[in-house]
């Protein structure tokens, strides 16, 4: 199993209890950004083009837990800017395990072997590397050379002090199918626990435009690398999610299911679209007008297929019918049956 | 590029030579074009200069902007404060994008080119 067992009983209580409790929607993953600063500077990230006094600001670890405790979500995502940037971020981490969060630092391992001494591995803690391929590909995503034998080494160093580990691997429009397969197998063979694959997002303010995936394109991409998928390939992943992205179940998105919170305060809509700050989550799950979002219903949602969107769809389907639930059960059993 | 949604009279505009909001400057005479000066105002990542109609001068990154409400607002961290200021529309008198375009570099093209480079560099493969 790619995910711990207690995790996923966690996911499964939680997301039971809000169906048993009527709630409509509810967050599954909270996006924490604590800081957009960060050491690289990707080729498709939308997220760090600020002023430097801007970069420079930050959450306190008080407000990360209390974001934390707000949402109420079982998993908070750590992604940035870099968060091993962030002075404080071991004590924010300490904090959200302390309260049984299964956090994950969203990290591109530059810091992390200087780093990881400040961290005590617990099942609640993953480490979740951006690896968006084999070295060629991954420092030409990243814009610099030499990421790639860093970030090797530093999940190496990571997994033999304990640490759970995975990847998170975003692909655009350059992909080589053999080539990301070729990836999968390297990854499995360092002992990663999982890996975790998703379309880029068209982000306006990312330097390269021409590399986003668009929707036709996304599913003959990821058909091709997850058909015939070798056993030994973990997906830290939505069995069904993966079927999404292969063009085999289709979803409207979910943006309430990984809302976001950063130095702006709660994002309107989602992770990925900065309509608006709002104060509360409360204000956020109540005020917002979700029937403008979503394919078919806004623009800048044509060509999403992005995890933070669709997991949760993916999610919804599995626990909100029998034979959804089957479904799950039955492709992660046989993933490769038609 | 500006956006197609600008729709601001030329006489109350001042704009750059070069093609970007960067140096531009706004002084908006009714609340349609207020509303969309403040739009690009928040959509841009870069500082931008406020004068208000105290004739105080505020420099800093809108993040937040809430037009629908019976008095709208923006919110901004000021350039050289911590805590974010909200000043509402109608105080607003000129808008300049007075800071960099942070997504306006040329970090990708630049990095492109030195990846060709050191192909062009790398010694021919034999066959």
């Amino acid at each position: 199993m790619a995910v711990p067992f207690s995790q996923m009983v966690t996911v499964a209580g939680y997301v039971i209890s809000q169906k048993f409790k009527g709630v409509k929607r509810y967050p599954l993953v909270l996006m924490l950004e604590p800081i957009f600063r960060c050491n690289l500077a990707c080729a498709g990230c939308g997220k760090i083009q600020y002023p430097d006094h801007v970069l420079d600001r930050r959450l306190t670890p008080e407000q990360c837990w209390a974001a934390a405790e707000e949402c109420g979500a079982p998993i908070v995502s750590i992604p940035g800017g870099e968060p091993l940037i962030h002075p404080e971020m071991a004590d924010i981490v300490r904090g959200l395990v302390q309260r049984k969060k299964y956090v994950y630092v969203c990290t591109n391992a530059i810091l992390l072997e200087r780093k990881i001494n400040e961290y005590q591995p617990s099942k609640y803690l993953t480490f979740s590397i951006h690896m968006d391929g084999l070295r060629e590909e991954h420092d030409r995503a990243v814009c610099r050379n030499g990421v790639y034998d860093v970030a090797v080494k530093a999940i190496k160093t990571a997994l033999s002090k304990g640490f759970r580990v995975n990847t998170n691997t975003t692909l655009f429009n350059d992909a080589h199918p053999q080539r990301v397969r070729a990836f999968f197998d390297k990854m499995m063979e360092l002992g990663v626990e999982g890996m975790m694959i998703s379309p880029g997002y068209s982000y306006e303010k990312a330097p390269d435009q021409n590399g986003f995936l668009q929707r036709h394109r996304t599913r003959e991409l990821f058909t091709k690398l997850l058909t015939e998928r070798k056993r030994g390939w973990q997906f830290n992943q939505s069995p069904l999610f993966l079927e999404f992205l292969m063009g085999k179940r289709d979803y409207q998105c979910t943006p309430w299911g990984n809302p976001t919170y950063n130095i702006f305060g709660w994002q309107k809509p989602c992770y990925l679209l900065q309509d608006e700050s709002i104060s509360s989550f409360n204000a956020l799950l109540e005020e917002t007008n979700w029937e403008q979002y979503g394919v078919g219903r806004n623009e800048k949602c044509k060509d999403c297929m992005v995890h933070c969107g669709y997991e949760a769809s993916a999610i919804e389907e599995t626990f909100g019918s029998w034979s959804g639930f089957a479904q799950t059960v039955k492709t992660m059993l046989f993933p490769n049956a038609t | 590029m500006i956006e197609e949604s600008l729709h601001v009279s030329e006489e109350t505009t001042k704009r750059p030579a070069e093609d970007g909001l960067q140096g531009a400057e706004f002084r908006p005479t009714s609340r349609a074009e207020l509303m969309n000066v403040v739009n690009l105002a928040f959509n841009y990542r870069g500082d931008v200069t406020l004068e208000l109609k105290s004739q105080e001068t505020v420099t800093g990154y809108i993040f937040n902007r809430v037009p629908d409400v019976p008095h709208p607002y923006l919110e901004l961290f000021p350039l050289n404060h911590p805590d974010p200021r909200t000043i509402a529309y109608d105080d607003v008198q000129v808008i300049r994008f007075t800071g960099d375009d942070t997504a306006s570099g040329k970090s990708w093209e630049t990095w492109m080119q030195k990846k060709q480079e050191e192909k062009n560099t790398l010694p021919p493969k034999s066959p």
